[in-house]
C-alpha cells in the first residue's frame, strides 16, 4: 500500500517543473488560503438562497452541517497528529521531490486541507447535491495540487478525504441528536430577521 | 504573523462585503442592497471579490509558512459577522428614505425584500411592545 502510495506519488509529483505557467496555477490552488475562502463564501451564500422559506430553511441547516464537520474534521486531524508522525515527501526522499511549495513542519497524514475541503463538501452534499456537487471540484482541485506541489502523499490525502466524508455524517447527526436546539436557533435568527 | 492575521481578516471581509451585495441582487433583498440597480451591485461584488484577492495575493509571496487550519477558520466566521454588521447597518442607513416601513412584513429575510434591517427591526419591536400591552 505505501509503496503504492509512493507510485502514485512520484507520478503526480513528476508532472511538476516542466510548464512554468501549470507550475504556478498549481501552486496558486495549493496554497491555504484561496480555495477555502472560495469554499467558505460559497457554503455562506447557501445560507440566503432557496426558492421558499422551506427550501431557505434546508439550506441552512445545510450550512451548519458543512460548518459543523469543517470544525470537526479540522479538530479530527489535530488529534490524528498526536498518533501518526508521518514524514512529508520530501522529507522521506530527499533530493528526489519536485518541491514547488513552503516545507510544511506538521506531519503528512492525514492531510489537514484534505480534511477540511471534503468536510465543507460532504457536509453540504448530506443537504444539497447541486452545490455539494460543485464544492467537490475546488476540493478535488486543492488535493491533487497538494500532491502536485510535494507535500503531501495521495495516502495523506485520502486519509483527510474519509475523515472529512465521516465528519460530514457526523455532523448530520450532530444536528439530529441536538434537536430542538438547531430549530430554535433557526426560530430566533428568523425572528432577527437574519435566517 | 499578526499582519498576515489582519491581512486575511481583511481579505476575508471585503469578499464577505461583496458576496452580501451579490447575494442581496440574485436574491432580490433590496433592503440589503447598497445600491438602487442591480447592475452596480454585481459590479460591487466583482470589484470587491476581485480585487480583495487580487491584494491579497499580490501583496506578498503566500507560499510562507502562516496560519493554521482552525486560525482561518476562525478568521472566515469573525469576517463573515463583520460584513453581516457593516452591510446591515450600512444599507439600512442608505435605503432608509427608499424603502418605507411594512405594516405586515415577511416573516424572516424576506422581510428585507420590501424594508431595511432597522426597519424590520423596529417593527418587531414594536410588535413586541403591542402584545406586551395586550397582555
Amino acid at each position: 500500500m505505501v509503496s503504492a502510495d509512493s507510485t502514485l506519488f512520484f507520478w503526480i509529483n513528476g508532472l511538476a517543473g516542466k510548464v512554468p505557467v501549470i507550475d504556478s496555477i498549481v501552486r496558486f490552488i495549493a496554497n491555504d488560503y484561496f480555495i477555502p475562502l472560495i469554499m467558505a463564501l460559497t457554503v455562506l451564500a447557501l445560507w440566503f438562497s432557496g426558492r421558499n422559506p422551506e427550501e431557505r430553511e434546508r439550506n441552512q441547516r445545510t450550512v451548519w452541517a458543512a460548518l459543523i464537520a469543517a470544525g470537526f474534521a479540522c479538530l479530527a486531524v489535530e488529534i490524528c497528529n498526536l498518533f501518526f508522525d508521518r514524514p512529508r515527501p520530501f522529507e522521506m526522499y530527499p533530493g528526489a521531490v519536485q518541491l514547488l511549495f513552503y516545507p510544511p513542519a506538521d506531519p503528512s497524514f492525514p492531510s489537514n486541507m484534505a480534511a477540511v475541503t471534503f468536510g465543507f463538501a460532504a457536509g453540504t452534499w448530506l443537504g444539497n447535491r447541486r452545490v455539494g456537487w460543485f464544492l467537490l471540484i475546488p476540493a478535488i482541485l486543492v488535493c491533487f495540487a497538494r500532491v502536485y506541489v510535494g507535500v503531501h502523499f495521495p495516502l495523506d490525502i485520502l486519509g483527510g478525504a474519509v475523515i472529512g466524508i465521516g465528519m460530514g455524517f457526523f455532523a448530520l447527526l450532530v444536528l439530529r441528536i441536538a434537536e430542538p436546539i438547531p430549530t430554535l436557533i433557526l426560530k430566533l435568527m428568523r425572528r432577527l430577521y437574519l435566517a | 504573523m499578526a499582519r498576515l492575521l489582519l491581512e486575511y481578516l481583511i481579505l476575508a471581509f471585503v469578499s464577505c462585503l461583496g458576496l452580501f451585495q451579490l447575494i442581496a441582487v440574485r436574491e432580490g433583498l433590496h433592503g440589503i442592497s447598497f445600491f438602487n440597480r442591480a447592475i452596480w451591485g454585481y459590479l460591487f461584488a466583482a470589484l470587491t471579490i476581485g480585487g480583495s484577492l487580487s491584494w491579497f495575493f499580490a501583496v506578498e509571496n503566500r507560499l510562507v509558512p502562516g496560519l493554521v487550519g482552525p486560525q482561518v477558520f476562525a478568521l472566515l466566521i469573525a469576517a463573515f459577522f463583520l460584513a453581516l454588521v457593516i452591510t446591515l447597518s450600512l444599507s439600512s442607513l442608505i435605503k432608509r428614505r427608499s424603502l418605507s416601513r411594512q405594516d405586515n412584513p415577511e416573516p424572516g429575510i424576506d422581510a428585507l425584500r420590501r424594508m431595511t434591517y432597522f426597519q424590520a427591526i423596529a417593527h418587531q419591536l414594536r410588535r413586541g411592545k403591542k402584545d406586551g400591552l395586550r397582555r
